[in-house]
């Protein structure tokens, strides 16, 4: 039995208060807000995945066009676009690798390894590689 | 002769009238002494025995293990037996649990609850009568520490009160029910997988979380239902990659 009537009551019991979520629940905590964003960020990585494909298209066109597209989207809005999804896309994954320590489990020599120590392992690897990848690309 | 006048916090309490539905929920304010003792429930039980004896709510143990003073402390969902008065110097406001209809007062109605609870099997299934002469089912420490921490719930539903996806969603099955269903999965003398995984992945199942987390930062035993969620799903997805991969496992 998976679908208990929430609203209302039978005939045959005393009235119940119902409950009703509402609409602005996900503003009453920190945590939902913290939630929120990290859901929305799914969108500005979508974006930014749409502007990348159209980056690869335009280099399929051959040079001119690449350069014409790069003109297109360089300006300064197009930065500040650019740092907005890095940051937004950079905490979805800070946010993701927190929740590796919950649903990871790795033992060594027998012994469950606490859920803190692979979040950190799983952040550290996150920065050194960015940052060796960095300046590989530059 | 010198007086000491004691502090006193006001505690707002939430009330509801089933022999008055039409007037809703609303609220009733009361002076309690602030004494540095006090736990919440001592401030309801001062309420009902010295003020108002028509105040509603459920408590038992007052030592966090009944799981029945469960209520919103200033928003927060927690046990009322386990929260210090102290806390709210500057006032108290005491709600009925979210996301559950209210029979009176700050009594909750759990009935949905037992259902989910029940349908998860929150016991340990054998397949057909064991012979006791066998002896006990003997486990290691480490076959032990393996569920030990999702044991320790004890059914006082703050984390289905924590749980935005409950409040939009009455079907999802909710934090405790998984984390007690994952419980004994997790454990070796268990033999009742089969049937509890139907319910725990169906569509009312685990899928219906999408993470939030709140579920494990309020449990007040620390059981991390959310932990027990996502690893459910792992596990259901693993296997079935795994008979995929690998047809001739069962």
């Amino acid at each position: 039995m998976l679908n208990p009537e929430i609203e209302g009551a039978d005939a045959s019991r005393a009235p119940r208060l119902a409950w009703k979520m509402p609409s602005n629940w996900w503003t009453t905590k920190r945590n939902y807000r913290l939630f929120m964003v990290r859901e929305a960020s799914a969108v500005f990585l979508a974006i930014f995945l749409l502007g990348y494909l159209g980056r690869l298209a335009a280099l399929a066109d051959g040079e001119a066009a690449y350069y014409n597209y790069m003109q297109g989207v360089g300006g300064f809005f197009g930065i500040v676009w650019n740092c907005l999804a890095l940051a937004i896309i950079c905490y979805h994954a800070w946010t993701w690798f927190e929740t590796a320590g919950m649903v990871a489990q790795v033992r060594l020599g027998g012994k469950l390894i606490p859920g803190a120590m692979i979040v950190r392992a799983n952040q550290a690897a996150f920065v050194i590689i960015s940052v060796v990848l960095f300046f590989i690309l530059t | 002769m010198t007086t000491t006048i004691e502090r006193t916090v006001t505690v707002r309490v939430a009330r509801y009238s089933p022999e008055r539905p039409e007037e809703g929920k609303s609220y009733a304010t009361y002076e309690v002494p602030m004494r540095p003792t006090w736990m919440v429930l001592d401030a309801l039980n001062h309420i009902r025995w010295e003020i108002d004896p028509t105040l509603t709510y459920r408590h038992s143990c007052r030592m966090a293990v009944c799981g029945s003073c469960g209520m919103l402390l200033n928003g927060e969902p927690k046990l009322a037996c386990n929260t210090f008065l102290d806390d709210y110097p500057n006032g108290l406001t005491v709600e009925a649990l979210p996301n559950f209809p209210v029979l009176r007062d700050l009594v909750i109605d759990i009935e949905d609850f037992m259902d989910k609870l029940s349908a998860i099997k929150p016991w340990i299934v054998r397949d057909g009568v064991d012979d006791p002469s066998g002896g006990e089912y003997r486990q290691t420490p480490e076959e032990r520490e393996l569920y030990n921490h999702f044991s320790h719930c004890i059914n006082c539903m703050i984390c289905y009160a924590a749980c935005p996806v409950y409040g939009l969603e009455p079907n999802f099955l909710g934090p405790a029910a998984v984390a007690l269903g994952h419980r004994y999965q997790l454990d070796d003398r268990d033999q009742g997988n089969a049937d509890r995984e139907a319910v725990l992945t169906n569509e009312d199942g685990v899928w219906n979380c999408s993470f939030v987390g709140e579920c494990s930062k309020a449990c007040p035993k620390h059981v991390d239902p959310a932990a027990a969620i996502q690893r459910t799903k792992l596990n259901f997805v693993m296997g079935k990659l795994l008979t995929f991969v690998l047809p001739w496992r069962r």
